[in-house]
């Protein structure tokens, strides 16, 4: 039901299992934070991701098995976010932005444990913050817009881990993200077959779908790269 | 890309640091002082509040003051978030009726963390706080009455450029500098109304003032500043966003300088949303009247459309989701004769008296009913009908809250401070005056201590 799209995002976050496939994706995105950072200069899928790996690479402060399992499972939701805005957006705000914000928190709560009523207030804390202007993209300004978005997520998943209240619908509300940001936009579309459709594993770095290194040429420096991309 | 008619940020930091240059009007000195006293005295108010406490632990580090009358220290961001996030709390902080923002949280944020450190007087912190109040609410103008219609906190979206601004005329950023800051801001803005009724809504004005200070921060830094005038000339970019289908750029700088905004703040007499006020005036008229809640068998609150839309909260089961509910004002108002915070706890929301009545109230919107003005229609067991008529609701602009009211809800929240903090917030354009918010308040808590 519609009405339940941010609820059933943050059950996802708080203990949906990780399908392999996406945990291997998700590793060479880590892996490879310079060949995504490249690619989200063309490609905004690309740059959620890119952001939401920063984020969660600085809020980890490292790249360990379980890390990478959260990073699949705040890039799903994010990646929707996006996707289901791409097109509808009114007034010119950046839906990569807002994925990543949607992204960053998810990540950060399920690195930090929060149960899914908690993660459902990281959600409300974080899509709150949505904003950036989409014409900035590949400017310094947009760096600096979707910097923020990233750390603002991370923000989010800290002070609902601290207990602040939020709404439950900060996604599908009457005056949530969507109808905001994208009236004419489906918000369930966030939440669409999460768990059993692993998009991350169609992100143009994934396992053999681009030229992106593989595990056995792991470039040393993502942790420091993406600490200095939140700094 | 640039937007005919919206001014560039360069136009708007030559406005601020041009009218920055001058003395405050008069008028405006006092508007500048009574809002910047009504909501240092509300921060102070939600100081020892669950939220605030608990929302300083999470934030706690090294730093400066953390916030009013909050024990600890904050990075300069978050004591800026952490202020304005108390200043809104508890809904009590103040209004400029026309665009509804609630301009005094998120400034105070700024100037209280900015100013901790900058060279400045105590004429400079009024001025920056003054300005930081007109620009926000000035943008609030240009993209009124859409933005708001549509479901954004406009506190938090326009705040973020108010708080840019006093924490740049702080820290003596010149013109350059300034316009880098206006447009990082612009790129921060945020707030959903769907967070009304819980700690999101606050956390939208200490956002704003940590968003900010941060954009001030970084101009002064001069990082992200590089071909920024050349991608984002001018401020329609965000003027867009906010109102896609209706603005008025030229409301941004029309007579900047000469016609203040800032004089038509208002200041809350209950803590809750203001629509609702009207409608516990009328209560508490009754309530002096002698209508006994016992006796009632139905209300019919006939008020604005915008009491549901804003406060149509009907079974709240916290103080926080009660100030978005007018009929608990109402229940409130007639049963006790009041409606101050211990009428907006979770305690007031328990009460069987006030649950008992909020269900026998009827919200009736007319389209015609003015926003300030409420009429209840009491209808009584012994079939009788009392009728409680407000036209002008206490703290509207038509009937603002005097001086020394100001100081009296100032006493109700921080016992013992308010005379003192007046004094202070007065003499701050003396020579010999305190220079930081932080110095104010040490002043008044001397002179509290000597009384």
């Amino acid at each position: 039901m519609t009405t339940e799209t941010t609820a059933r995002v943050a059950d996802f976050v708080a203990g949906a299992p990780v399908a392999p496939a996406a945990v291997a994706a998700a590793t060479v995105l880590c892996e490879n934070l310079h060949e995504l950072e490249a690619a989200a200069g063309r490609d905004q899928r690309a740059a959620v991701a890119y952001w939401v790996a920063c984020a969660l690479l600085h809020h980890a402060g490292g790249d360990g098995p379980s890390v990478v399992e959260n990073l699949a499972v705040g890039l799903e939701p994010a990646l929707r976010v996006y996707d289901s805005l791409d097109g509808h957006i009114e007034g010119g705000w950046d839906p990569v932005c807002a994925a990543v914000l949607v992204g960053s928190a998810s990540a950060a709560a399920r690195h930090d444990g929060l149960d899914g009523e908690a993660a459902l207030r990281a959600l409300g804390i974080a899509v709150t913050q949505a904003s950036g202007l989409e014409t900035l993209s590949g400017t310094l300004l947009g760096t600096f817009q979707r910097r923020m978005a990233a750390r603002n997520g991370l923000e989010a998943a800290r002070l609902a881990g601290a207990g602040m209240t939020a709404p439950a619908t900060g996604l599908e509300g009457r005056r949530g993200l969507y109808a905001l940001m994208a009236p004419t936009a489906d918000p369930a579309a966030a939440a669409d077959r999460l768990g059993r459709r692993w998009l991350v594993t169609a992100l143009p770095t994934a396992p053999g779908r681009g030229p992106a290194a593989g595990r056995g040429e792991r470039r040393p420096g993502s942790l420091q790269h993406a600490t200095e991309a939140l700094a | 890309m640039t937007t005919p008619s919206a001014p560039s940020y360069e136009e708007i930091a030559e406005a601020v640091l041009d009218t920055a240059s001058r003395p405050l009007p008069e008028d405006v000195a006092a508007a500048a002082r009574r809002t910047l006293f009504n909501v240092l005295a509300v921060a102070l108010g939600a100081a020892e509040s669950l939220q605030v406490i608990r929302l300083a632990a999470a934030l706690a580090g090294s730093g400066i003051p953390a916030a009013p009358g909050v024990r600890g220290t904050a990075s300069p961001a978050d004591a800026a978030l952490l202020t304005g996030f108390a200043g809104h709390l508890d809904d009590f902080d103040d209004t400029h009726l026309v665009t509804v923002i609630h301009p005094g949280a998120s400034v105070l944020g700024a100037a209280w963390a900015a100013g901790w450190t900058a060279d400045a007087s105590g004429s400079d912190l009024l001025a920056a706080f003054a300005l930081g109040c007109e620009v926000q609410l000035r943008l609030g103008l240009a993209v009124s009455p859409e933005h708001y219609d549509r479901g954004w906190h406009i506190t938090g979206t326009c705040g973020v450029v108010g708080a840019a601004v006093t924490a740049a005329l702080l820290g003596a950023l010149d013109r350059g500098r300034i316009s880098a800051a206006l447009r990082l801001a612009s790129l921060q803005t945020l707030g959903h109304r769907e967070a009304f009724g819980t700690e999101v809504k606050p956390y939208h004005a200490g956002k704003a003032a940590a968003g900010g200070l941060l954009a001030a921060a970084e101009a002064a830094r001069g990082r992200f500043t590089a071909d920024a005038a050349a991608v984002l000339p001018d401020i329609g970019g965000l003027l867009r966003a906010l109102a896609p289908g209706d603005r008025s750029p030229g409301r941004l700088l029309g007579g900047f300088g000469t016609r203040w905004e800032l004089t038509d703040n208002t200041f809350k007499p209950y803590p809750c949303g203001i629509v609702a006020h009207p409608g516990i005036d009328a209560a508490v008229r009754a309530h002096e009247r002698g209508v006994a809640a016992a006796d009632v068998v139905r209300i019919r609150y006939r008020c604005h459309p915008l009491v549901p839309e804003l406060m149509g909260r009907l079974d709240p089961r916290t103080g926080l989701q009660a100030r978005f509910s007018a009929v608990h004002g109402v229940a409130a108002g007639l049963v006790r004769g009041t409606g101050g915070l211990a009428e907006f706890s979770d305690a007031a929301v328990a009460d069987p008296a006030l649950a008992g009545l909020r269900a026998r109230v009827e919200l009736c919107p007319e389209p015609r009913m003015p926003r300030d003005s409420a009429v209840l229609e009491i209808h009584t067991a012994g079939g009788g009908t009392v009728e409680s008529v407000v036209e002008h609701a206490r703290g509207s602009l038509l009937r603002p809250l005097t001086d020394e009211e100001l100081i009296a809800k100032a006493e109700a929240l921080a016992p013992g401070r308010a005379e003192p903090i007046w004094d202070a917030v007065t003499h701050l354009t003396r020579d010999d005056g305190p220079r930081t918010i932080q110095a104010l308040l040490e002043e008044s808590r001397r002179k509290a201590a000597a009384r």
